[in-house]
C-alpha cells in the first residue's frame, strides 16, 4: 500500500514542481482584505462594558485596500468594493484606518503617510519603517504564491507575522510593512486581532501613473506623531496603548 | 585673474577636494564586502533574481538578489558572524554560516542550488537517511538521521555513523584515524577523557556530530607544519538542551559482584554550563582513559621495556596518562567523578573553561605468554606468566581562559595539572628452553612499586591582528611544564642460568631496593609573524626556543638483612638537558579553489647529559633542515583533494646513546651507541573526500608513505646463556606505506545502506639479529563490507564482515607467516509492543590455523539486552541483559614480529547476567523535546 502511494505522491509533487514556472515581476497591483476582530480587540483593551456597544457594529470589520507598486515606488490606500460605497461606521471610534494612504519610495528609502487621527489630517514623512525580520522555513500558499513566513516585533512586544512572495520583486506590503525580499501578501498581528491578506494579485499591465505622494496634512514624523497621540490620550488608560498601536501601523 | 592668487588657491582646493573625496571611503575601508555566484547544481547555469538574505543572530540584516550571471554582493558589512540564506522558487534553500573580518573581501565562490523536485525524489527514495554533509574537510552527521534506541548513549550513536567505529576500549576511529580530541559544543568536556561524554551523554540530546582534521596545538603555535594532523570530533547538542538542566542516573548489577552505577547532571544556560558526573564501575564498560599498560616508574619514567619481545617503547612524558588502554587484559574497577564549569563574562569577551576530575582504577591482570624466537642457529621457546595488581589514583584539573581583548587581540591562558599515586605488585615467572627441550634459563621476579607523580603544564598565547592590513598578524606563545616522580620499589628475583647442555646451573639471587627521584622542567617560547604579500600570497616567519631539563636520581640498595649497601654500579644521578632553537618560514598561496604552501625550518638540537656517580659528561648537537610542501584543491564543497610532503627528524634518545644501567631483568642488557645521528622521516600523504548528496554516496580516502633515512633500529645479540644484548643503530632502507578507503552508499529504494572499507599497510624493516642483517616485510590488508537496514521507528539491523590478511616474512630465517582473521559483527534493535525493545550485538572471530599457529581459535561474543520503557516520554528504562551469552570471551592475542612469534592469553570478563535501571531527567518546560518517538 505505502509503496504504491509514494510514487503517486512523487509524481504529483513533480508535476506541481514543473508546472508552476517561476515568473518574476517588477510591477504589481494587489487588493488586500483587512479583517479586524473588533469585538475581541475591544473586550481585551476596553473591558466588559464594550459588550453592549458591539451590538451596533460589525463584530468583524472587513475593508479592502489597494496596493500599486514597482521596485521603486508604491502606494497603499482604501479601495471600496463599489466606488461610491462609504466606509462603515467602526466601533473603533477615533481610528480611521480607511483614511490611511501610504506612499513608499524604495530608491530613497522614504515613506510618506497621510492619515486622519480623530479629525486632524496628518502627513508623516520619515524613512521606510524598519523591521527586524526573522525569516523562517515555513511557507503558506497565498493566491498560488508560495509565501515564506517572517516574524518581527513592533512596539516592543507585539508580534507580526508576514508572508512574502519572492517572485514579486517589490519589497512593500500592506500599511507600512516592508523590507522583506519580496512583496508581502499577508500580514497577521494576533495581538491586535488584525490580518491583511491579498485577495487578488495582478502583475501585467499595471498602471503606475496613480502613484503619487500625498501632500496635505500637519507635518510629523513617526516619533512626533506617537508622542502627540500618547500625550493626547494619556487619560484613556488601557485603551491608549491600543490606539497608539493602531495609529502607528 | 591674478595667476599668483590662483596658484595659492589651487593646493587648498585640492586639499579640500581630497578630503571630501577620501574621508567617506576611508570610513568604508574598515568595512567588509561579500560576494558569490549562484548556480544550478545539475547544469551549472547561473540563477537570476535568487533572494540572498544575510542574517545575524537570526535577524535579517540585509538582502539582495543575484543578477543574470548569478552574481551577488553586499558592501560595507560590519565584521562578525553571519548566516546566509539563499532562496529561489522550486529550489531547496541554501544556508551557510561564516565570519567576516574587518576589511575582508569575503568571496563565497560558486554556490550550487538543487531543485526541490530532485531533493524530494531523494527524500522519498530514502526518507530515513541523508544525514551526512561534507564541507571541505569536515564531515557532519545529523544525529536524528541515525536511529538509536531510547536510552542510547553517544557511543551507541557513533557506532551507527558511516565511517566511524568505536572499539571495545571506547576509542573512536573516524575515517580510518583515531579521534584524539572530543568536544561538546566546540569546547572540551572534562579534559581529554572522551568517554565521559560518549558513555554518559544521551544520544537523543545530540543534534550533529562533526569530524574534521586540525593541526596540533604545537603546529598552530609555531606555524611549523609537520604534516601530522589530529582528528577532532565535535558533538553539538540540540538547542532545546542548552537551557535548563538534564541528566541521568543508572544502576546495574549482576547480583554477585559486577556493578555499573553512573550519574550525570548538566545545567546549561546560554553562557554558563555546569556538568557533574560520578561513576563506580567494574563491568566491561569502564572507560580506561589512560594508558594502563605503561608500567609506571618501573625502570624509567618514559620507557617501557619488554624483555620478551626485546622491544623498547618510548613514551613522551606529557601524554602517558591521556589516552585509553591499548589492550583490554585484566579486570578493572573504577571510581570516577568530575565537575566542569564553563562560563562567559563581559559580553562573552572572556570565557572560562574549567574542570576537576578524580579517578581511581584498580586493575587485576594475569597474562601467560608463549614466545618463540627463531634464529639461524636455533629456536628458543619462552613461557612466561605475569600477575599484576595495579592501583592508581589521580586528581586532575584543567583550566582554560580566553580573553578577546578587542576584535583584533586574543589572550589565551591554559593550565593543566594532575597528581597521581600508584601502587603495583608484579609477579613474573619465566622459563626458556631450546626447541629440543634443553633448558636455557629461568627467572622468578617480584616487584613492589609505590610511586607518586605530580605534573603541571601551562600555556599563554597572545595573538594580535593589525587593523591596518587584513591578514597581518603576530602571535607569541609560551609553554612550560614541571613534573616530578618519586618511587620506591623492591625487587626480589631468582635467575637461573643453565650451561653444559642444560645439565648444570648457576643461580643469581637479587634482593634490591630502588629509589627513583625524577624531576623535569621545560620552557618554550615561540613567536610568529604573518604578512600578506598580496591577495593570494602570504608569508609567515617564526622563531622558537625550547629548553628542557631532566634530573634523575636512581639509587639501588642491596636489601640484605644487616646492611643497606648502596650499589654504585646500579645507581645514577644524572642531569639531562635538551636545547632546541628553531627558525623558519612558510609561504602560502590561496586562490578560489587552490591552496598551496611551502615551508622550511632549520633547527639546532643539543642533547647533553652529566652523571655524577660514574662521573661523565656528554653533549652532542644536531642540525636539522625540515622542508615541507602542501597542495590542496577543492573541486566543490563536497569534493576535495590534498597532497603533502614533510620531512621530520627524530633525535636519538639519550638512553639510546648512553643508557643508565638497569638490572631489573639481567637477561636483557641495553648498550649505548655514541655515534648515533638523527633519523630523517620523509612523509608523503594524499587525502581525498567526495560526496554526492543526491545519491547519498560518500567516499573518504587517504594514502600515505613514510621513508626513513638513518632509522633508529635496535640490533640484538643473544648469547649462549640466552642473554640478550641490545643496541640502537642507524639503518637505511626502512619504509612503510598504506592507505584507507571508505565508501558509503544507500542502495536504490530499499532501506539498505552499504559501507565498504579497505585499509592496506605495508612495512619493510631491516633487522639485526646476532650480527646478521635481514629484511622483514610485513603486510596487513584490512577490508570490510557492512550493510545496514533501517526500519525507521520499528528498529534496525546491521551486519559487517571484516577480513584481515596478515603476511610477514623475514629473510634471515625465512620465517613466513601468512594468516587471516575474520570477524562478523552484527547487531539488531527492535521495538516490541507494550513498551518493550530488544537488542543484541555479536562479534564472531575466526583466526586461521597456520604452520606457525597450529590451532584455529574461534569465538563468538554475544551481548543482549531487553528493555522496558515507562512513562509517556520513556524517561525510566529497566533492562535485563547478558554479557557474553555463549561464555566464549577468551582473552587471546597472537602476533609475529621479525623473528618472534608470540601468543598471549589473559584474563578478561566472561559470561554474566545483569539488571539495570536508567532514569533520565530534564527540566519540565522542555520535557518532551528529546526527540521521543511514540
Amino acid at each position: 500500500m505505502i509503496s504504491l502511494k509514494r510514487p503517486m505522491m512523487m509524481a504529483a509533487l513533480m508535476f506541481l514542481g514543473f508546472s508552476a514556472q517561476s515568473q518574476f515581476s517588477d510591477t504589481i497591483q494587489v487588493v488586500f482584505e483587512k479583517r479586524i476582530n473588533v469585538e475581541k480587540l475591544l473586550l481585551k483593551y476596553a473591558g466588559e462594558n464594550m459588550q453592549d456597544r458591539m451590538k451596533y457594529f460589525d463584530k468583524i470589520q472587513i475593508e479592502n485596500y489597494s496596493f500599486v507598486g514597482s521596485t521603486h515606488l508604491s502606494i497603499y490606500s482604501y479601495k471600496p468594493k463599489n466606488a461610491d460605497e462609504e466606509p462603515k461606521r467602526s466601533a473603533l471610534f477615533g481610528y480611521n484606518g480607511t483614511e490611511n494612504i501610504v506612499f513608499n519610495n524604495y530608491d530613497e528609502k522614504k515613506c510618506t503617510i497621510s492619515k486622519l487621527v480623530y479629525d486632524e489630517k496628518m502627513l508623516v514623512s520619515d524613512t521606510l519603517k524598519k523591521y527586524k525580520w526573522r525569516i523562517s522555513n515555513e511557507t503558506r500558499d497565498i493566491l498560488g504564491y508560495k509565501c515564506r513566513k517572517a516574524t518581527s516585533i513592533i512596539n516592543d512586544s507585539v508580534t507580526v507575522y508576514a508572508f512574502y512572495a519572492q517572485e514579486l520583486l517589490c519589497t512593500g506590503g500592506p500599511e507600512t510593512f516592508n523590507g522583506l525580499p519580496g512583496m508581502i501578501l499577508g500580514v497577521a498581528v494576533p495581538m491586535l486581532h488584525t490580518t491583511w491578506f491579498a485577495s487578488s494579485v495582478i502583475i501585467k499591465d499595471v498602471n503606475l501613473s496613480t502613484i503619487s505622494s500625498p501632500t496635505k496634512g500637519k507635518k510629523h514624523n513617526y516619533n512626533s506623531l506617537n508622542t502627540k497621540l500618547s500625550d493626547a490620550l494619556k487619560d484613556w488608560g488601557k485603551i491608549r496603548n491600543l490606539y497608539v498601536m493602531l495609529n502607528s501601523l | 585673474m591674478n595667476p599668483k592668487k590662483l596658484r595659492l588657491k589651487l593646493p587648498i582646493l585640492l586639499f579640500l577636494f581630497t578630503i571630501t573625496l577620501t574621508s567617506p571611503s576611508d570610513l568604508c575601508s574598515q568595512n567588509s564586502n561579500l560576494s558569490g555566484s549562484i548556480l544550478i547544481i545539475s547544469n551549472l547555469k547561473p540563477i537570476n533574481k535568487a533572494v540572498v538574505v544575510l542574517n545575524q543572530d537570526s535577524v535579517m540584516k540585509d538582502f539582495t538578489r543575484s543578477n543574470d550571471s548569478g552574481y551577488f554582493s553586499f558592501m560595507n558589512l560590519n565584521p562578525g558572524k553571519y548566516q546566509i540564506l539563499i532562496t529561489y522558487p522550486e529550489y531547496a534553500d541554501y544556508v551557510d554560516t561564516f565570519t567576516i573580518q574587518t576589511g575582508e573581501e569575503k568571496k563565497l565562490g560558486d554556490i550550487n542550488m538543487i531543485r526541490l523536485s530532485e531533493i524530494i525524489k531523494a527524500i522519498v527514495i530514502k526518507a530515513y537517511n541523508g544525514g551526512i554533509r561534507i564541507k571541505g574537510d569536515t564531515t557532519e552527521y545529523v544525529a536524528d538521521s541515525f536511529k538509536t534506541r531510547e536510552g542510547a548513549t553517544v557511543e551507541d550513536l557513533l557506532q551507527r555513523l558511516p565511517g566511524v567505529q568505536v572499539n571495545k576500549n571506547g576509542e573512536v576511529i573516524a575515517q580510518g584515524k583515531k579521534v584524539e580530541k572530543l568536544l561538546v559544543d566546540g569546547e572540551e568536556f572534562f579534559g581529554d577523557d572522551p568517554t565521559v561524554a560518549t558513555k554518559n551523554l544521551d544520544a537523543k540530546y545530540v543534534e550533529t556530530v562533526k569530524v574534521y582534521d586540525t593541526k596540533t596545538d604545537n603546529a598552530k603555535a609555531t606555524g611549523v607544519d609537520d604534516g601530522t594532523s589530529i582528528k577532532v570530533m565535535d558533538i553539538k547538542l540540540k538547542a532545546a538542551n542548552k537551557k535548563g538542566y538534564f541528566g541521568n542516573v543508572s544502576a546495574g548489577h549482576d547480583l554477585t559482584n559486577i556493578y555499573e552505577n553512573r550519574a550525570m547532571v548538566n545545567s546549561f544556560t546560554e553562557k554558563r554550563k555546569i556538568s557533574a558526573y560520578g561513576l563506580a564501575v567494574n563491568s566491561p564498560n569502564v572507560g580506561l582513559n589512560w594508558d594502563e599498560k605503561n608500567n609506571f616508574g618501573s625502570s624509567d619514567n618514559n620507557r617501557e621495556f619488554d624483555p620478551l619481545s626485546g622491544t623498547t617503547t618510548w613514551y613522551s612524558s606529557n601524554d602517558d596518562f591521556q589516552y585509553w588502554a591499548t589492550n583490554t587484559s585484566g579486570l578493572p574497577t573504577s571510581k570516577d567523578g568530575g565537575l566542569a564549569y564553563n562560563n562567559k563574562f563581559f559580553n562573552k569577551k572572556l570565557s572560562l573553561n574549567s574542570s576537576y576530575n578524580y579517578k581511581n582504577l584498580i586493575l587485576n591482570s594475569t597474562e601467560t605468554t608463549n614466545k618463540t624466537t627463531v634464529t639461524k642457529e636455533n629456536v628458543i621457546n619462552q613461557r612466561s606468566t605475569q600477575n599484576v595488581v595495579n592501583n592508581r589514583t589521580r586528581h586532575s584539573f584543567k583550566l582554560r581562559n580566553e580573553w578577546n581583548i578587542d576584535s583584533f587581540t586574543i589572550l589565551r591562558v591554559t593550565a593543566n595539572g594532575n597528581a597521581t599515586a600508584v601502587k603495583t605488585k608484579t609477579e613474573y615467572l619465566l622459563n626458556s628452553s631450546y626447541d629440543e627441550g634443553q633448558k636455557l634459563n629461568a627467572q622468578t621476579r617480584q616487584v613492589d612499586l609505590d610511586g607518586n607523580s605530580n605534573k603541571v603544564d601551562w600555556n599563554a598565547w597572545f595573538n594580535h591582528k593589525y587593523k591596518s592590513k587584513l591578514g597581518r598578524y603576530y602571535n607569541i606563545s609560551y609553554n612550560g611544564n614541571i613534573g616530578s616522580t618519586l618511587s620506591n620499589s623492591f625487587i626480589e628475583s631468582d635467575n637461573e642460568l643453565f650451561y653444559d647442555s642444560g645439565k648444570q646451573s648457576n643461580i643469581q639471587k637479587l634482593n634490591q631496593k630502588k629509589n627513583e627521584d625524577l624531576n623535569n622542567i621545560r620552557h618554550s617560547l615561540t613567536a610568529l609573524y604573518n604578512e600578506p604579500l598580496n591577495k593570494k600570497w602570504a608569508l609567515a616567519v617564526s622563531v622558537s626556543e625550547n629548553y628542557s631539563k631532566n634530573i634523575s636520581k636512581k639509587s639501588t640498595f642491596n636489601n640484605e638483612i644487616i646492611n643497606n649497601d648502596f650499589v654504585d654500579s646500579l645507581s645514577s644521578n644524572s642531569n639531562y638537558q635538551v636545547n632546541n632553537t628553531q627558525a623558519g618560514f612558510i609561504l602560502k598561496y590561496q586562490r578560489k579553489k587552490i591552496n598551496f604552501s611551502v615551508q622550511n625550518f632549520i633547527s639546532r638540537v643539543e642533547l647533553s647529559q652529566t652523571e655524577s656517580i660514574r662521573n661523565y659528561d656528554y653533549s652532542k648537537p644536531y642540525i636539522n633542515m625540515l622542508p615541507g610542501i602542501n597542495f590542496g584543491y577543492m573541486q566543490s564543497k563536497q569534493s576535495r583533494i590534498n597532497a603533502s610532503y614533510y620531512l621530520t627528524a627524530n633525535q636519538p634518545q639519550i638512553q639510546q646513546i648512553q643508557p643508565l644501567t638497569d638490572n631489573t631483568n639481567p637477561f636483557s642488557i641495553q648498550k649505548g651507541n655514541p655515534d648515533l645521528r638523527q633519523s630523517l622521516n620523509h612523509n608523503i600523504g594524499i587525502n581525498f573526500n567526495n560526496g554526492k548528496i543526491l545519491k547519498n554516496r560518500w567516499i573518504w580516502a587517504r594514502a600515505y608513505a613514510n621513508i626513513v633515512q638513518y632509522d633508529l633500529t635496535q640490533s640484538s645479540i643473544i648469547d649462549s646463556f640466552g642473554k640478550s644484548i641490545f643496541q640502537t643503530i642507524n639503518v637505511n632502507g626502512n619504509y612503510s606505506y598504506g592507505g584507507s578507503f571508505h565508501y558509503s552508499k544507500s542502495i536504490g529504494k530499499s532501506p539498505v545502506s552499504l559501507d565498504l572499507e579497505y585499509s592496506p599497510y605495508i612495512n619493510v624493516q631491516k633487522t639485526f639479529i646476532n650480527g646478521l642483517m635481514g629484511t622483514n616485510n610485513s603486510q596487513s590488508h584490512n577490508g570490510s563490507v557492512g550493510l545496514e537496514l533501517d526500519f525507521g521507528d520499528i528498529g534496525n539491523i546491521g551486519i559487517d564482515f571484516r577480513h584481515v590478511q596478515n603476511y610477514s616474512k623475514n629473510t634471515i630465517n625465512a620465517l613466513e607467516n601468512n594468516n587471516w582473521t575474520q570477524t562478523i559483527s552484527a547487531y539488531f534493535e527492535f521495538m516490541l509492543p507494550g513498551g518493550f525493545s530488544i537488542g543484541a550485538d555479536m562479534d564472531a572471530n575466526r583466526r586461521q590455523k597456520t604452520a606457525i599457529f597450529k590451532n584455529q581459535v574461534n569465538n563468538t561474543l554475544i551481548n543482549s539486552e531487553l528493555n522496558k520503557y515507562f512513562y509517556k516520554d520513556r524517561h525510566l528504562i529497566v533492562s535485563l541483559g547478558v554479557y557474553d551469552l555463549l561464555n566464549q570471551n577468551i582473552g587471546y592475542n597472537r602476533s609475529v614480529y621479525n623473528n618472534i612469534i608470540s601468543e598471549n592469553q589473559f584474563n578478561t570478563f566472561r559470561q554474566f547476567f545483569y539488571g539495570k535501571v536508567l532514569f533520565k531527567f530534564k527540566n519540565k518546560t522542555k520535557a518532551i523535546e528529546g526527540g521521543v518517538k511514540p
